[in-house]
């Protein structure tokens, strides 16, 4: 495996692997959901309780594999197998090296298995003498590319049809058509086939073992393990303890999610039960460790041993999308290849891929065994960083911690770029903005442009006088709401803050703006510096503490921050139960403005129905949907109090690639994914893009600039504030009287 | 047999890329693989002829004789039996404890699989059952190996560019023909494929 830099740059100058994955994902969540709905109506249960009984079940055997392993391997012995276990890769490897020396053996068939991609095992028999052939079709074009896989279901799942063509005629000798996908996949059947009669050893690996029967468990949809496990009279299967269930009935439990999470079948078309050899044949069984006890023995990653390899997590990764699985991922792919690259090959191995993952959180909500990957992902990330390889990035925090120093700081930018705001933006000019460094970060997105003064130190804001008349008696009328700004939002984009003020007083409440609020912490708790998100968390407890009396409710008009102090807040003070707490009393009175004006400070239906007719789209920022639960609260909000048409959003649930920190440190990636998002505007017609998070509005507003998209991005609490009525408007005296 | 049962599992089947057909006795279905018209070698599974003698002599008098094994050489039709059909997924459950059963059933271009009518199951946790009561003890350590299949379909990659191709390594196609009991009534005079649900 290259080193990180050098795929990474590799998958980005490869422009077949986002088109081909973008057409993938896309026809995998079609197929998926309604093979899951099918499910579900089947079962008469909702996938959440199917995949958490599933997980109930891999978590038993996480909890205590010993017994569950000399279940099946008494089992397994009984019907004639060979069960060994062994440590490391290297006694994996021996294993079978030394099994093919005794007995003579210079060739040996594969079936598709991830473990041994872990182990490296076709490198070290080739070292031995020994030629092992891949015998799944992509894993066999991988093979004669001399590649891995990047993905753990489609291992060649990067590669177009034109390349495969060529491929094979490298190969084989021959022409191919590309746009012959039939005879190229036949083609294999006849390559293969004297490997299948010839080779003396099957190797294949396991989907699950019984520990009540002894039996390994198969699946595939070619039919290739079949041959790899009957035609060689000895096969030797490799396979982790993770594999282990406790009884058949279980086997089928995952069998049942395995295929729909994987290809949206409801089943494979070869489902294997191999207990004990066949007469005349042999059978070893190979568990390998290789990190997984140390997995299991971590509280905050081993439910990753709870993986079944179906690839659901890379099938719905924005970023995986862009750059594919040999960048996203080492051996494994994908957010559980994030999270377990670790244990099987070490840190430095994890560290760069872990920077391209966007938090968006749609891995969890896809798989089937209900890993939380994206905490996983932040705690492996937390221990990259704390191994010191960015020291430069935790100065940084360390500044943007300090509330006057990144004022100053940001006011000298906004006086230096004065004369570059044009409308919203700052526009560099073109000499200076084609320089490389810059370039790879302006060119796809604009700049915002700077104001001088933030929103709090806005008249609007700090003056009782403009407050501004109530719309209507709302349940929070009198109530007295601490607005918490958000520090980027605050700097970079006042309106926002400003008119979610404007929205909060139509509906009555009193705002308040805490003075010493700063940054909540998310960016350093995202970047893997809980030291720093600490300290900003403390500061941000503290200064709601302050401001706002217990009662008050915390409303912001960035739900990111929401979620860093609903969800993160308690992860950081685990161990500290003053402050955990004191998150705990902040978390159970803070809203983002969308629940906020969806909830308690609703408006009356069709309040805000004069201004703008213009038809909307709606992008939910993703951790408002994967974190806080939410789903068409902001479309229907603009509905109800504004009655006009909503134009639906396809593929609303995916990230649009702002991503916190992603987008600064991976502009390529963060770029791919926006392109993305924006084509999925454009195909709705809409002029007008309405979302909810202030990260999200500054992307999308600058990627649509910079792509001379005609569409317009607001938050919604510019786009509903604009509307409140002005109140010397004689038409506004006239319904109030 | 029972009809509800049976057009679930032919819907199912359908949804996999496999033909279902009912036959009303064995006479009918050796008349159905008769009309596949092979071209080439017919391999039938040494398992069927085991267990349903009856149903093996009706098809070694109307195919031509089994060849040795030939492994480079795929049979342009096989014929396997099945341990039971699956209605949920349309799957069968192929128990393959001679390799030379799974020669049949993995190479032939064409498989045919025989599913008694009373050995139609509801779901895979049936399977689930049978082998559990077949192989998790307490009726002694099984003397021989237990290999079983569920095939759901003939065999298929999406490998390239995720385009579903049907016939990779196994068979291109895949037959299954519910023969209503050998003792039942007749339930029908001609062998009929079953509708195929959307």
């Amino acid at each position: 495996v290259k080193a990180f830099p050098a795929r990474y740059r590799d998958a980005l100058e490869d422009p077949n692997i986002r088109s081909g994955l973008l057409g993938f994902q896309r026809s995998w969540r079609e197929a998926r959901d309604a093979e899951m709905l099918h499910l579900e109506a089947q079962a008469g249960v909702s996938f959440d309780e199917l995949r958490n009984r599933l997980a109930s079940i891999k978590d038993q055997i996480i909890a205590d594999p010993r017994e569950h392993l000399d279940r099946f391997a008494e089992r397994a012995s009984a019907a004639g197998a060979q069960v060994v276990e062994v440590d490391g890769a290297h006694a994996a490897n021996d294993y079978l090296g030394t099994l093919c020396q005794e007995r003579g053996i210079r060739l040996v068939t594969k079936g598709k298995s991830m473990l041994t991609e872990e182990i490296g095992l076709n490198t070290y028999l080739e070292a031995k003498g020994v030629t092992a052939v891949e015998t799944d079709l992509g894993e066999w074009l991988l093979q004669l590319a001399g590649e891995h896989p990047s993905h753990l279901v489609m291992p060649a799942i990067h590669k177009r049809r034109h390349q495969i063509a060529s491929l094979l005629e490298a190969s084989l000798g021959r022409p191919f058509d590309p746009d012959d996908i039939t005879t190229m996949v036949r083609s294999a059947r006849t390559e293969l086939r004297q490997a299948f009669v010839t080779a003396r050893l099957g190797v294949s690996g396991a989907n699950a073992l019984i520990a009540s029967t002894g039996t390994v468990l198969l699946v595939s949809n070619e039919g290739n393990h079949g041959m790899c496990t009957s035609l060689p009279p000895i096969h030797v299967v490799l396979a982790g303890f993770d594999k282990l269930l406790p009884c058949t009935k279980d086997a089928i439990a995952q069998v049942r999610l395995l295929a729909r999470s994987a290809t949206g079948q409801p089943i494979t078309t070869y489902t294997t039960f191999i207990t004990g050899p066949s007469p005349g044949h042999e059978l070893h069984v190979v568990l390998v460790d290789n990190g997984r006890s140390t997995l299991a023995a971590d509280p905050e990653l081993r439910e990753a041993l709870r993986c079944i390899r179906c690839g659901a997590c890379a099938n719905v990764c924005p970023p995986y999308q862009v750059v594919g699985g040999h960048a996203f991922g080492h051996i494994y792919s994908g957010a559980i290849g994030l999270v377990v690259t670790a244990a099987h090959h070490g840190l430095d191995a994890a560290a760069g891929p872990q920077s391209l993952c966007v938090s968006c959180g749609a891995c969890a909500t896809a798989c089937p065994v209900a890993i939380p990957l994206p905490t996983q992902i932040l705690a492996v990330r937390r221990q990259t960083v704390s191994e010191g390889t960015s020291r430069a990035k935790r100065l940084v925090f360390r500044a943007y911690a300090s509330r006057p120093l990144t004022a100053t700081v940001l006011r000298i930018f906004a006086v230096g770029t004065r004369p570059l705001r044009h409308g919203p933006f700052t526009r560099i000019p073109q000499p200076l903005a084609r320089r490389p460094a810059l370039s790879r970060h302006l060119s796809w997105r604009t700049p915002p442009a700077l104001p001088i003064r933030p929103a709090r130190s806005s008249s609007e804001l700090t003056a009782r006088a403009s407050a501004g008349l109530p719309l209507a008696e709302t349940p929070v009328t009198g109530r007295r709401v601490a607005l918490f700004l958000q520090c980027m939002a605050d700097r970079v984009a006042p309106s926002i803050p400003l008119s979610a003020a404007r929205l909060l007083r139509a509906a009555g409440a009193e705002v308040t703006v805490p003075r010493r609020q700063h940054c909540c912490g998310l960016v350093a708790f995202d970047a893997g510096d809980w030291d720093g998100a600490r300290r900003m968390a403390k500061a941000t407890i503290r200064s709601l503490e302050d401001a706002a009396t217990a009662g008050d409710h915390v409303v912001t008009p960035a739900p990111s921050c929401v979620v860093a102090m609903t969800q993160e807040y308690p992860r950081l003070f685990a161990h500290d139960p003053d402050w955990e707490r004191r998150a705990g009393r902040l978390a159970g009175r803070v809203y983002d403005l969308v629940s906020y004006m969806a909830g308690p400070a609703r408006l009356p239906t069709g309040v805000l129905a004069a201004g703008d007719r213009r038809p909307v789209t709606v992008h939910r920022f993703c951790q408002s949907g994967t974190m806080l639960g939410q789903s068409d609260e902001m479309a229907d909000l603009i509905e109800d109090l504004c009655g006009v048409e909503i134009l639906p959003l396809p593929e609303v649930e995916m990230c649009c690639g702002f991503g916190g920190s992603t987008s600064l440190l991976r502009p390529d990636t963060a770029k791919g994914i926006l392109q993305r998002k924006l084509d999925c505007v454009r195909r709705t017609g809409a002029s007008l893009l309405v979302t909810d998070n202030p990260g999200c509005v500054l992307h999308l507003r600058g990627g649509a600039d910079a792509a001379g998209e005609p569409v317009q991005v607001l938050h919604l609490a510019e786009y509903l504030a604009a509307r409140i009525p002005d109140p010397a408007d004689p038409c506004r005296q006239a319904r109030r009287h | 047999m029972d009809l509800a049962l049976y057009n679930q599992f032919a819907g199912a089947g359908a949804a996999t890329a496999t033909t279902v057909h009912r036959a009303a006795n064995p006479q009918e279905f050796c008349r159905f693989v008769r009309s596949l018209s092979p071209a080439g070698r017919v391999g039938v599974a040494p398992s069927l002829i085991l267990q349903q003698p009856e149903l093996g002599q009706l098809l070694r008098g109307s195919l031509p004789p089994p060849e040795p094994d030939d492994t480079l050489n795929d049979p342009s039709v096989g014929v396997t039996l099945a341990e039971m059909g699956v209605a949920e997924t349309g799957s069968v459950l192929l128990v393959e404890g001679d390799p030379a059963d799974r020669l049949v059933s993995m190479l032939s271009l064409t498989l045919v699989v025989v599913v008694p009518a009373s050995r139609l199951v509801a779901s895979l946790d049936d399977v689930a059952t049978w082998l559990e009561d077949r192989l998790a003890g307490g009726k002694g350590p099984p003397t021989t190996g237990c290999y079983a299949t569920l095939v759901s379909g003939p065999s298929r990659s999406a490998d390239i560019e995720r385009s579903l191709t049907i016939g990779v390594q196994g068979p291109m196609a895949l037959h299954v023909v519910v023969v209503d009991d050998v003792d039942g009534p007749a339930a029908t005079g001609h062998i009929s494929t079953a509708a195929v649900k959307p």
